[in-house]
């Protein structure tokens, strides 16, 4: 299928065609942003800055492409964010709005700090002013970027838990959708909302509550995930809650 | 009010419930952030002293990130409060509306951004043994630019305020559902948070701005709260809006 044959698809075909689309750019967005992490965290030895450095110089491209699918995750992700915008409207305007706000301002935190990743390339390359520092300084401000890298993820999570609370709730109350579904994201997004605070406030607690995270978060984004591609919407059911929503606001 | 029946309210957005759940996420907005600012910020951070602001950080290390954690609440509520504000005065120009939500949107992404770095200096104030090759005074003074850092980043968001306050300050005065004063006084906060074009201006001019601000901002928060909007005419001018699309 051609862009522009998509493009046309979307703007106006049924919202279980809407839904599909979602779904799969959510799939790219889970397995890209797993990879990512995935190919991070062994190169990352926990307050060692030189182990750090050498695994990162050592396997500077394989830390590149975690960089681009971190990048794509977030793309990818808009779209999500705008079709199940649109795709929520008929149960609430006003939350579904909420939601792609947290959505939308999550990848715009979550992007902006993957700049320190590059930052951690800049300061191990050999550039002639790092002459200025000696090698296990540089080795500790890239570090340093790595850290600066974990935090900022960690607030933009915590903004993506909230817009999947939401997108929850919603599912909760639409017709068209499984409840069930709806339960599940709500709360994979509150364990995110949960463990990005508790890093924040008690680090080491945040800590050795991150293994619980990963398995609700991903139940709740991968049933929804695997239902929006397989099933799509209740196409009936969701004309009728769409206009059910027109005649109460007018 | 439990989240349940919290969204159960936005959904049915009576335009009145809408205006009061919007009124009381602008009201959190405006208390986290002061008490993030004020009572941790403003006492902890001790300006071009970093060895004071390090030692202060240290001694008082769960107020600092408690005052990290408010400063997220703070902008959570107003990104929620961004959104509300779009659907109650969609009525009076839904372009002007939709422009402004996306300035208040983009100055929320930058402001919780440059947050991050207001976290830094736990990082660098650890004392973890790699960090032995810098001195202790060079840390204090990384963590004071990490400070300073994070407040430009604030000081570039409160531009997008600015112009946030002027383009909602003006669909207040055209609404026929809130009292135009309310429109005016956002209007004069909103040019006071332009000075930070020039931030040296903005710094200097702090003190007034911040009560033209927290003025333009306490009346419509007061009022939102209090009266909400005028349900009927909300209604008017928005099914005339919807007509002459």
């Amino acid at each position: 299928m051609s862009g522009a044959e998509m493009n046309e698809r979307i703007t106006e075909t049924s919202p279980r065609f809407k839904a599909r689309i979602a779904g799969g750019l959510w799939l790219i967005v889970i397995v890209s942003g797993m990879s990512a992490f995935l190919i991070r965290s062994p190169l990352i030895v926990r307050g060692d800055a030189a182990a750090t450095a050498t695994n990162i110089l050592a396997s500077e491209s394989l830390f590149r492409f975690g960089f681009a699918a971190d990048l794509m995750a977030g793309v990818f992700y808009l779209g999500v964010t705008v079709l199940l915008y649109r795709l929520l409207k008929p149960v609430s305007g006003s939350v579904s709005l909420l939601a792609a706000f947290f959505g939308l301002a999550g990848v715009a935190i979550g992007s902006a700090i993957s700049l320190t990743n590059l930052a951690t390339l800049v300061l191990l390359g050999d550039g002639q002013y790092s002459s200025a520092f000696t090698t296990s300084q540089l080795q500790t401000m890239a570090l340093m970027s790595l850290k600066l890298y974990v935090q900022g993820f960690n607030i933009s999570m915590a903004f993506f838990g909230f817009q999947c609370f939401l997108i929850g709730c919603l599912i909760v109350r639409s017709t068209f959708l499984p409840r069930i579904l709806g339960v599940l994201l709500a709360i994979g997004g509150s364990s995110y909302v949960i463990s990005s605070f508790a890093t924040f406030l008690a680090p080491a607690f945040g800590a050795r509550l991150a293994p619980f995270i990963v398995p609700a978060a991903l139940l709740g984004e991968g049933s929804l995930t695997l239902w929006l591609l397989i099933k799509g919407v209740n196409v009936q059911r969701w004309k009728e809650q769409a206009s059910a929503a027109r005649e109460r606001r007018s | 009010m439990s989240t349940a029946v919290m969204m159960g309210r936005i959904a049915e957005a009576s335009p009145r419930s809408l205006a009061r759940i919007t009124g009381v996420f602008y009201l959190l907005t405006i208390v986290t952030g002061i008490f993030a600012q004020g009572f941790v910020s403003g006492r902890l951070v001790v300006d071009g002293d970093a060895a004071a602001t390090g030692t202060n950080i240290l001694a008082h290390r769960d107020l600092f990130q408690l005052g990290f954690a408010v400063y997220l609440i703070e902008m959570a509520c107003q990104v929620a409060m961004t959104a509300l504000f779009y659907d109650l005065l969609k009525p009076a120009g839904r372009k002007v509306s939709l422009l402004a939500a996306f300035l208040g949107l983009t100055g929320c992404a930058i402001k919780t951004f440059s947050r991050v770095f207001f976290y830094a200096p736990l990082f660098v104030l650890g004392g973890s043994h790699y960090l032995s090759v810098f001195s202790a005074e060079q840390l204090q003074a990384l963590a004071l630019l990490f400070l300073k850092v994070n407040d430009q980043g604030a000081a570039i968001a409160l531009v997008f305020f600015g112009f946030y306050a002027l383009l909602t300050g003006y669909l207040v005065i055209r609404s026929t559902f809130l009292p135009r004063i309310l429109g005016v006084l956002g209007i004069l906060g909103g040019v006071g948070w332009l000075s930070f074009l020039y931030p040296p201006l903005g710094y200097r001019l702090f003190p007034i701005i911040a009560a033209l601000g927290l003025l333009g901002s306490g009346a419509k928060i007061l009022w939102l709260l209090v009266f909400g909007v005028n349900e009927q005419r909300w209604k008017e001018q928005a099914s005339a809006a919807r007509a002459s699309i």
